[in-house]
């Protein structure tokens, strides 16, 4: 076969896998909104008895306090106080559109309605009718009106967590087709272009797509809460601000997580990456058990700390697994599906914790973690091929890596004004001060997922567009700086306005921030590096970059907490908005103002 | 054949679990739902009585004096026949007054606690607890110059509730079987018709 046909039988072939996925997706949409439909009837016919009691007790009451004045002489058309006392049922029963009193000549005497609620509006209400006995027979009856459709509005909160779940089934669509999808394009175009292979370089990156979309998922289910928890464990450490305190897991995890990623590189000549991919899980693992026994911030620190490592091995193992197996030449798109599916499970994980945290508590979305993370290993036994791999390897940082880095301007003035703020502000923003805040603001945990999900929703459609974006563009530069400034200035508005809505456009806006700077930020990294014109300049850069970031979250952390502590959470997110905003436009300024070699 | 396999196999169950998900929020939903509704319903059944003891209290008798107590909580026991008991007690938590299966002199501890909280004001004047399978909504009964003088508690047993739940499982249940064949089929179409897409470019 000539390299144009199976070429373009691959194309083929990915074309028939992504109207696959797109199918897919809508039948799964049209099963849940088909289950929505049966769901919402079931819900009417099985709470219809109850509604049937309630209208009856209000009904009823009314009746007895109404005969009860008549017997005591007073007319039914003298009463006084009627709109309050018939406010106080329509304030304590939420389904009531309104109520009536009538006159045995069936006139309405008296009447209230729910608020919103008009009185011509109320023909789509279901009526309960009560009679006002007295000595002399009926002297008039009583209208309890029921809104037809309280039931579906009640379920509007469920609907909302059922958007969720469609939305993450509809990304498990997404990578388990493509996963199986590349797995069968990938043993084809094999099987054509080579009759023996060894084990060590066979593979795709479908054999790593769906075990860490699990494991990411898994990792992050707690994601929506955890400050939350830690804020309610006791905490054995005294004099300590609660502020600080609740940072302190995160940042043991950040910590090492920063340190196990370049050691992780080094384990996989001795692992082999499926191998380091079960390390790190059995660290994750143990974790996500241990926190289901937690109950003091030290404890939970330890276990973060455990997750840290655990994270770090896993995801470098999978790295490595796809850059090592992949065809060379096609590291920049290995990359890309490898940030893909992470943020794709740490979307999904996020939206489903808060979902699982509120239904079920805590302690069991750990449990849930604990075996969804097992899972993934049970897939990685079946999926990932054993061995190293032979091909490209990623660069682990070094400090003379650093210390180059450092030397540049160009270099230092990106970390600065755009690359150390913007982890800082994920981190610090994202991971610890909005679940305080919305939960400050009265959001449960479910909300506070669903908001994160907006950021991680925002980068998964956001970052393949401003990638096409950027091609075009000629300043990169200033999308970085633009895409900053919009992410810190999008924090004075919960800085100012500090509310569950205001949170959430500032995480959107982060999103879309984010979704701006991540892609870019690399090129004009790889176009400094490109400067110098040395080869190994990109790998320098990108892995101190990455080094750094981590390190500038840490610290940036640490710092915020310290904020949080002293002055409260708003200034704290305003301080984090106004620094990166600040450092973005510096980075504007000096751009424009000078005219370097690595100018884009 | 073994990854087409896979496939089916993964996708299908995808659909299961994404319908089983669905059925286990509905439930949790509903369950939360009628606990509710039906907390807040006697709630309203206690309150009105209390109001009543309240009246008699305003005319200077007290709570244990209420010489037509029984009748009083008899009333408000006809709204729901399955109501199983309706008891007042006084700050001790002594059983002055009761209908239906009272069980005792005293009201049970998780009562009385609930109660010693609504009347210290640390939570509501009102309160609703669940145990031993039933569950109970009580008010805080007031004197005439609006300090507490004992409470009501109406009881209500938890297997109505248990039996409504099972039904709407069931019966979600069901409807979640129909969506997750009808789609486990449509993807299995789905699979076999790109299958032999897949098949034709290969032979091209």
């Amino acid at each position: 076969m000539s390299t144009i046909a199976r070429i373009e039988g691959e194309a083929r072939a990915q074309d028939i896998s992504r109207k696959l996925v797109l199918w897919i997706s809508l039948l799964m949409v049209a099963g849940v909104a088909l289950y929505g439909v049966l769901m919402v009837s079931d819900f009417n016919r099985s709470l219809g008895p109850e509604l049937d009691r309630r209208a009856a007790l209000i009904g009823e009451t009314i009746s007895n306090d109404t005969e009860r004045a008549v017997a005591l002489g007073i007319p039914l058309e003298g009463f006084v106080g009627v709109d309050a006392y018939l406010g106080s049922f329509l304030s304590e029963f939420p389904e009531l559109d309104y109520l009536a009193i009538r006159s045995a000549d069936g006139d309405v005497l008296y009447s209230a309605y729910a608020h919103g609620v008009e009185e011509d509006g109320v023909a789509e209400s279901v009526v309960y009718g009560f009679a006002i006995d007295a000595e002399d027979g009926e002297v008039g009856s009583i209208d309890v009106g029921v809104d037809r459709h309280f039931v579906r509005s009640r379920l509007q909160d469920l609907a909302l967590d059922v958007g969720v779940i469609l939305i993450v089934a509809l990304v498990v669509v997404f990578e388990t087709t493509l996963a199986l999808s590349e797995r069968i394009v990938g043993r084809r175009s094999r099987r054509v272009r080579h009759a023996a292979v060894s084990a060590a370089q066979r593979g795709s990156a479908g054999d790593i797509r769906l075990v860490l979309f699990l494991f990411a998922l898994g990792e992050e289910l707690s994601k929506s809460f955890l400050p939350l928890l830690i804020q309610a464990a006791d905490n054995p450490i005294p004099g300590l601000d609660p502020n600080i305190v609740i940072s302190l897991p995160i940042i043991a995890y950040l910590l090492t997580l920063a340190v196990a990623s370049p050691l992780a590189g080094r384990l996989v000549d001795a692992f082999g990456q499926r191998g380091l991919f079960l390390v790190g899980l059995a660290f994750a693992a143990s974790s996500h058990l241990g926190m289901v026994f937690a109950d003091n911030v030290v404890q939970i620190m330890g276990l973060r700390a455990l997750t840290g490592i655990g994270y770090g091995l896993a995801t470098i193992a999978c790295q490595e697994y796809l850059l090592r197996r992949m065809a060379p030449g096609r590291r920049a798109k290995t990359i890309g599906v490898f940030v893909a599916v992470i943020i794709g499970g740490t979307f999904a994980g996020t939206a489903l914790g808060g979902i699982l945290a509120d239904r079920l508590g805590y302690d069991t979305v750990f449990v849930i973690s604990f075996f969804v993370v097992l899972g993934s290993g049970l897939l990685a036994l079946t999926m990932m091929q054993p061995g190293a791999g032979s091909g490209e390897r990623a660069r682990a940082v070094s400090l003379r890596d650093m210390t180059t880095v450092m030397r540049r301007p160009a270099a230092v003035l990106l970390l600065g004004g755009v690359t150390i703020p913007m982890n800082v502000l994920m981190a610090a923003f994202l991971w610890y001060l909005v679940p305080l805040t919305m939960a400050a603001a009265g959001s449960d945990a479910s909300s506070i997922a669903r908001t994160l999900m907006i950021y991680y929703l925002v980068i998964l459609i956001g970052g393949p567009l401003v990638g096409k974006a950027a091609d075009r563009l000629h300043s990169l530069w200033l999308l970085v700086g633009i895409g900053s400034v919009l992410a810190g200035a999008a924090l004075l508005l919960p800085a100012l306005l500090p509310s569950a809505l205001t949170v959430s456009i500032a995480v959107l806006l982060v999103g879309v921030g984010h979704a701006t700077v991540r892609g870019p930020q690399v090129a004009l990294a790889l176009d400094i590096a490109d400067a110098e014109g040395e080869e190994s300049s990109r790998d320098s850069i990108l892995a101190a970059m990455r080094a750094l970031e981590r390190l500038g979250s840490l610290l940036g952390l640490l710092v915020v907490s310290l904020l949080a502590a002293g002055f409260g959470l708003n200034v704290a997110v305003g301080a984090i908005g106004v620094t990166t905003a600040v450092a973005a436009i510096v980075f504007l300024i000096a751009r424009l103002s000078s005219t370097p070699r690595w100018a884009t | 054949v073994r990854i087409f396999g896979q496939l089916v196999l993964v996708l299908c169950g995808l659909a299961v679990v994404l319908v089983a998900a669905l059925a286990g929020l509905a439930q949790l939903k509903f369950t939360a739902f009628l606990a509710e509704s039906v907390a807040e319903r006697l709630e309203i059944v206690a309150a009105t009585s209390a109001q009543d003891f309240g009246a008699a209290i305003d005319l200077g008798l007290s709570l244990p004096e209420v010489a037509n107590g029984t009748a009083i909580l008899d009333r408000a026991r006809a709204h729901d026949p399955e109501i199983r008991s309706i008891v007042v007690f006084d700050l001790e938590g002594n059983v002055l007054h009761a209908v239906g299966d009272a069980g005792g002199n005293r009201v049970d501890d998780e009562t009385l606690e609930a109660f010693r909280l609504a009347r210290s004001g640390i939570s509501d004047a009102r309160w609703s607890t669940e145990a031993d399978g039933k569950v109970g909504s009580g008010v805080v009964v007031e004197g005439s110059f609006g300090q507490p003088v004992g409470g009501i508690v109406v009881e209500y047993p938890t297997t109505e509730m248990q039996q409504q739940a099972g039904l709407m499982a069931r019966q979600l249940a069901l409807d979640g079987v129909v969506v997750a064949a009808a789609l486990s089929i449509l993807v299995l179409l789905m699979l076999s018709l790109m299958r032999s897409r897949l098949a034709g470019v290969e032979a091209s």
